[in-house]
Parts: structure tokens; C-alpha cells; sequence
């Protein structure tokens, strides 16, 4: 054992840190070896002579003011309400917004909105426009009813491409929308406020209608969602 | 004393938000650790802003607290990071300064630098039993910030290789060897004192 060894030893031997077997070598080492038993009792008094200055330091501290400054700042923050709620079986009461914003979060839930808000925009440029041109508006067209859990009935039309869709075809269109596999779009004939609204879908391969959305049936055809369907 | 609670006793009341629980674990431990900090910091306001956010800490999280883990050292890990923070900040503004303080003056380096050994030169013998308090708080500065923290939590603590093991984050065989470097380099600092006054205390005492 070396001298570093030995004195790590020592060291641990102070503590109480050694087992059986390493307290008894030491033992035979410190009757043998006076240089160590002087160690031994050097580190032994630095310990107390170092717990003395630092206790004595700490001993004309005036802790009052310490203490009343965290209770005070304490009192601010009300540890037990957050303590409680994570120890309470009861679910805490959801305020509106957190729960919008957890609606928000789940993908079908902020597609249906997503077009709510579409049909209302719709409905707002249609009735603004009317107004400024005097065309008749389209309040039969309730942007309510455009929503994707509610779509009227529509008959099922050919497929088309996105091209010939909106070149050809007497429709309005109302909002198209970008999804995940091309676009969607609300659909309405232009002629005839009351005809109900359709959703088309157009996947991003050449522009062909087509079911590659797990989310929608392939397109175009009308779209009939009953409540709490995944889009 | 007999009135004051273990401390893991208080930690039903503490999570409750009981301010009486609050003041008891202050009792208990201000004193402990503000010798801690100070010992690190050697500086008495940084150490009692370390005591005062440890409380806050404590009992801002203390509904997080394991009830595996050991509370002291829990607390002491606490303190020794708030330690640790507050001597980065004031070495990142020393290191500034002192660049700052090389720009102006290029000289400066040839000077000798008052070190913590150098304040040990020739002590008078008179006043050795006096100052030895401050010279071992003085010697402190001397050790790096990892042998002095090992050395204050186990001669203030007296905390187990595990604990302190458990607090630092190094394994136990670490433990044991900086804190035999520690006492080392505490004793080569203080040579001109031990063995004399350091008897003189043990028998006092």
C-alpha cells in the first residue's frame, strides 16, 4: 500500500467508512506506524477545529428576518392548492379555454373547425359582397349547415380533376383548403343558394380525385359525417 | 428542541402548506446550512441568499420530494447547487473584471499575488489561538470548489460517503479519495497551525 493509499484509508478509518477487514489493517498499521496515529489525530482535529469556525460564524447570524422574508414570499405562492392537485383523485376543474385548447389539439377536431370557420368566412364575403354589388345575398346559405359533421345530402357526382373542376363546372367555390394529401374544397352551384354544400377532395398525384386520405372517402362525393366520426 | 419534529415528519405538514411547519424546518436546518454555504461562498450575505431560496426550493417542491430519498441530503443537494451557481456567476463577473483590470494595466501579473498561503506567513504566536478560527475559514478558499464542498458536508454533517456520494453525483471510491486530498491540502495550509493551536483547542474543549 502506498503512501496515498494509506492515508485515503486513514481518511475512511475517521469516517467509519471502512469494513470490517480494511478497520482491522488499519488498527495493526496505526499501532505500529506513530506518523500515522499523529495523522490520524491531525485530520481528526482539523474536522473539529473546522465545524467550530463555521459554527461559531453561523452562531451570531440573526435568522429572523430570513425566515419571515420566505414565509412572505411563501404566502404568495399557496404551495398547497399545487400540492393538492396532483394528490386528489378528482379531476380539477377545466377552464374553457384549456379545454378549447385541448379540442383544438386533436386533428379531427381542428379539421371540422377549420371548416366551420371556412363557411363562415364564406358566408361573410358572400353577404358583404352582395351588399356592395346589390346582388342578393345567401342567407338561405346558413354557415352553420357547413360544417363537417352536417353536410346535406348531395347527389354523387363523376370524378374530376382539380382542372376541369374549375374551369368547367358551374359551381361556387367556396374555400379550398390544403390537407395532408392535396386539397379539399367547398363546393356549392352557383346558381342555386339552397343546393346543398359539397366537400371535394383532389390528391396531389395529377390532380385526379382519389381516396388516399384515410381521413376523407375518395373524392369527389358527397360527405356524409355523422357526430364523433375521426376526419 | 424536544418540541421540533423529525424533518420527515414535517413533510405531510410542509406539502400542506402549514406555515408552522415552515418555520420548524427552518429551525432546524438555517443554521447547518448556512454554514455550508458560507464555507463555499465565504462570503456571509451570498450564504444567507442561499439559505433563504433553498427554504423557497424546498418548499415550492417539496410535493415532489421522495419519500425514498433522504431529506438532508434532498435539502443539501439543493444548497450545494444554489453554491455552485452563485460562485459561476461571480467567476464569470470576476473573469470579466479581470480582463478588464489586464487591459488597463499589462503590468499587473509580474506582482505577487496574495494567495490564501500567503496570508499565513510568519503568524505571531500570540494571537495564533485567536485568528485560528478565520485562518481555517480562510484556508478554505484555498481548497478547489469540489474538495471543499466534500469536506464541509462531512465535517459539518457528518454525512455518509453514500449521502454525499448521493448529493454530488460522483461514485462513493471519489468521495473518499478528494476528501482525504482535502484534509490534505487543509493541513499543508495550515501547517503553521497544527499541531499546536489545534491541540490547545481539542483540549479546551
Amino acid at each position: 500500500m502506498n503512501p496515498e493509499e494509506q492515508g485515503i484509508m486513514l481518511s475512511a478509518y475517521l469516517d467509519g467508512e471502512l469494513d470490517e477487514a480494511q478497520r482491522a489493517e488499519v488498527e495493526k498499521m496505526l499501532e505500529s506506524d506513530q506518523e500515522l496515529a499523529k495523522e490520524l489525530g491531525g485530520m481528526k482535529e482539523l474536522g473539529l477545529a473546522l465545524n467550530r469556525a463555521l459554527d461559531d460564524e453561523a452562531a451570531n447570524v440573526d435568522f429572523a428576518s430570513m425566515r419571515e422574508a420566505v414565509l412572505r414570499e411563501m404566502s404568495d405562492i399557496e404551495p398547497s392548492r399545487v400540492v393538492q392537485r396532483t394528490e386528489q383523485p378528482n379531476e380539477p376543474k377545466v377552464g374553457f379555454w384549456d379545454m378549447l385548447r385541448s379540442l383544438v389539439e386533436r386533428p379531427a377536431v381542428a379539421f371540422a373547425m377549420g371548416i366551420l370557420v371556412a363557411g363562415l368566412w364564406s358566408n361573410y364575403s358572400s353577404v358583404s359582397s352582395g351588399t356592395e354589388t346589390g346582388q342578393p345575398t345567401r342567407d338561405s346559405v346558413a354557415p352553420a349547415s357547413i360544417t363537417a359533421d352536417n353536410v346535406p345530402a348531395a347527389p354523387m357526382r363523376a370524378p374530376e380533376t382539380e382542372q376541369s373542376f374549375s374551369k368547367a363546372s358551374p359551381s361556387l367555390v367556396l374555400e379550398t383548403l390544403s390537407v395532408e394529401s392535396g386539397k379539399v374544397v367547398l363546393d356549392q352551384p352557383d346558381d342555386d343558394p339552397d343546393a346543398p354544400v359539397v366537400l371535394w377532395h383532389f390528391s396531389e398525384s395529377g390532380g385526379e380525385a382519389s381516396g388516399e386520405s384515410p381521413k376523407l372517402p375518395a373524392a369527389p362525393v358527397e360527405e356524409q359525417h355523422n357526430e364523433g366520426d375521426p376526419l | 428542541m424536544s418540541s421540533i419534529e423529525k424533518p420527515t415528519d414535517l413533510v405531510p405538514r410542509l406539502r400542506a402548506g402549514d406555515t408552522s411547519a415552515y418555520r420548524e424546518l427552518m429551525q432546524i436546518y438555517e443554521r447547518r446550512l448556512y454554514a455550508f454555504a458560507n464555507g463555499i461562498l465565504r462570503n456571509p450575505d451570498d450564504a444567507m441568499d442561499v439559505v433563504q431560496d433553498t427554504f423557497i426550493r424546498v418548499f415550492k417542491s417539496v410535493g415532489s420530494f421522495q419519500g425514498d430519498a433522504a431529506f438532508t441530503s434532498w435539502i443539501f443537494r439543493i444548497a450545494r447547487n444554489l453554491c455552485i451557481d452563485r460562485l459561476r456567476r461571480k467567476k464569470r463577473v470576476q473573469m470579466t473584471e479581470f480582463n478588464d483590470a489586464l487591459k488597463a494595466n499589462p503590468n499587473a501579473l509580474d506582482k505577487p499575488a496574495l494567495t490564501g498561503q500567503a496570508s499565513f506567513q510568519s503568524p505571531d504566536k500570540e494571537s495564533l489561538s485567536r485568528e485560528l478560527g478565520g485562518q481555517m475559514l480562510e484556508a478554505l478558499k484555498v481548497l478547489s470548489e469540489s474538495h471543499r464542498e466534500i469536506l464541509l458536508l462531512r465535517e459539518l454533517e457528518g454525512l455518509s460517503y453514500g449521502e454525499i456520494s448521493e448529493i454530488l453525483g460522483v461514485p462513493s471510491g471519489t468521495v473518499m479519495s478528494r476528501l482525504f486530498h482535502a484534509r490534505k491540502k487543509m493541513q499543508k495550509t495550515l501547517s503553521p497551525y497544527v499541531g499546536s493551536n489545534l491541540e490547545v483547542g481539542a483540549n479546551e474543549s
